[in-house]
């Protein structure tokens, strides 16, 4: 595959990539674009290595998941989601203060069931894909989705 | 499924944040793939000198080895032949890696050469 044609695959996913990291990172939209920029690069430079074209939005979100789990291990981010929100939105008038409330919920979630709600209910992808994109079995994950769907519903107060 | 899930499912698959530009996202991403073609071109090339290197360095090795051993009955007489022997392997390690070097270090200053004498051209 060649750059144009990665470039031009980039773009037919690159929302659904950022809004895949934009709700890992609980609304954090700079991390989320850097996570996208690494991930997308990581993907370039590993591009060889992927037989099936058709995969490639399954593969890229992969990529993704791991660089989301490899940024928090180093960051550690301790700093509270809402104060992130708070600064975002006075820098740019965007519906952000529409999904506070649930950034703040999935920021409660744990990783794990975070990604595996998101993939499942935002990405729209099947138990047995989200379980080849995180690397569990798709029992797991159901169990994951599960617990993260009660969880959002205890959090979410105007459910 | 409660009608709790069903609301919770309608908020999580109407998600869309708001993004920034998509021009401005691409632009930078471009930028940082240009870093990455510049050095798989690096490499290539490194790969490249290596390969040539290698070959011409076991050409080396095979002619001195070959005139050597084509020369060894004229100095068996003048000198004992395990001495000889141990000469003829050790000139032609010598000369093979000595080769590999020369070659190593030559291709770079082939590399410059050619890019002075392209800018020159390239100035009219």
């Amino acid at each position: 595959m060649n750059r144009q044609e990665f470039i031009h695959l980039t773009t037919r996913h690159l929302e659904d990539l950022r809004r895949l990291l934009t709700a890992l990172c609980c609304g954090d939209r700079m991390t989320a674009d850097d996570l996208a920029q690494d991930t997308l690069l990581k993907a370039y430079v590993q591009i060889d290595s992927l037989k099936d074209a058709e995969k490639f939005r399954a593969w890229l979100m992969k990529i993704a998941y791991t660089t989301f789990l490899n940024s928090r291990r180093a960051l550690k981010q301790t700093e509270p989601v809402d104060n992130a929100i708070g600064l975002m939105t006075d820098s740019t008038a965007d519906n952000s203060f529409d999904y506070q409330e649930l950034y703040s919920a999935l920021n409660r979630l744990t990783p794990m069931e975070r990604t595996s709600v998101t993939l499942y209910y935002i990405e729209g992808y099947a138990i047995k894909e989200v379980a080849e994109i995180i690397g569990v079995s798709p029992e797991a994950v159901k169990q994951h989705i599960y617990r993260g769907r009660q969880h959002l519903r205890t959090l979410l107060t105007h459910l | 499924m409660t009608q709790e899930d069903n609301d919770l499912r309608d908020l999580l698959s109407t998600f869309s944040p708001a993004q920034t530009p998509e021009l401005d996202f691409m632009a930078r991403l471009q930028s940082r793939m240009d870093t990455v073609d510049l050095v798989k071109e690096q490499i290539a090339i490194e790969r490249q000198r290596n390969r040539r290197a290698i070959v011409i360095a076991a050409l080396c090795g095979v002619i001195v080895g070959a005139l050597l051993a084509l020369t060894l009955p004229l100095m068996v007489s003048i000198i004992k032949p395990l001495i000889m022997l141990l000469i003829i392997a050790g000139a032609t390690i010598a000369v093979t890696l000595a080769a590999y070097y020369i070659c190593r270090i030559l291709t770079p200053i082939e590399g410059i050469v050619e890019k002075k004498l392209g800018s020159d051209c390239g100035s009219y």
